[in-house]
């Protein structure tokens, strides 16, 4: 079960990282085909969920952050969110 | 506050590229006011001449970063001293974004740059900040981004770092 309205926060968040529209952040594009996003704007929206939540999250979590959901069940994880089931 | 000599020590950079004159504030962790005097003596107006319109002698914007960034830099330098990390700290500039250029800065002027640590996340140090002439705010860097390395690590890795071209190459 997703708590879509910290779902909804973290689109706004990568959209504002990104300089998109959060309405163009689907759940599952891949950030770098879709998104065209490299290594350095990753570690930006890693930075941005740290400051944010005030969380720790490894490096090593970048390399399963590709989509969006994704970014929710790392996050998730180390806040205690809702786990998605999907 | 640091002196010249503080600044010249601090950071990698040799005359003529240390874009700041003096420190007059510092937070290790922080924040920093840094100063910078803008002249005609400079480099880039090494080519001017008579005649030209007054906007010509706006200081360059590439440089005003530049100055911005240097200030990043001995204010990570000053935190990575009290923190007791490495002593042969580097930084590369990755990116600067949502800058905003309100006036521009002339000879005779004093910028003041005011930068603060945003965050520091995984070796990659954040900085946003303002610079200012007198009290009206003639720029905004809402954020930039540097790698945090070693001098040594980054000669071994790109082989572009030293003597001279270290300079550029591991600056703020």
């Amino acid at each position: 079960m997703v708590d879509r309205a910290r779902m909804e926060e973290l689109r706004e968040l990568v959209a504002e990282v990104l300089e998109l529209d959060p309405d163009e952040i689907e759940d599952h594009a891949d950030f770098k085909d879709a998104y065209d996003v490299d290594s350095l704007r990753a570690i930006e929206v890693l930075a941005q969920i740290e400051r944010r939540y005030r969380l720790d999250i490894p490096q090593r979590e970048l390399a399963d952050m590709t989509n969006l959901s994704a970014v929710y069940d790392v996050v998730s994880r180390y806040a205690g969110w809702p786990v998605a089931s999907t | 506050m640091l002196t010249h000599a503080d600044i010249a020590r601090l950071l990698p950079h040799g005359h003529p590229l240390v874009l700041v004159d003096r420190v007059a504030a510092l937070e290790p962790g922080e924040s920093i006011a840094g100063l910078k005097a803008v002249s005609t003596s400079e480099l880039c107006y090494a080519h001017m001449t008579p005649g030209l319109p007054p906007e010509r002698w706006a200081y360059p914007t590439s440089l005003q970063i530049e100055s911005f960034a240097q200030c990043a830099a001995i204010l990570w330098f000053e935190t990575a001293r009290i923190r007791e990390v490495l002593d042969d700290q580097a930084l590369i500039a990755l990116a600067v974004r949502r800058c905003r250029f309100h006036a521009a800065a002339y000879p005779g002027d004093v910028m003041r740059h005011e930068a603060r640590i945003d965050t520091i996340v995984h070796d990659h140090l954040f900085v946003r900040g303002e610079t200012f002439v007198e009290d009206r705010c003639i720029a905004s860097v809402g954020q930039m981004v540097a790698a945090i390395g070693s001098r040594r690590t980054l000669r071994d890795a790109g082989g572009t770092a030293q003597t001279t071209s270290e300079s550029e190459a591991s600056h703020g």
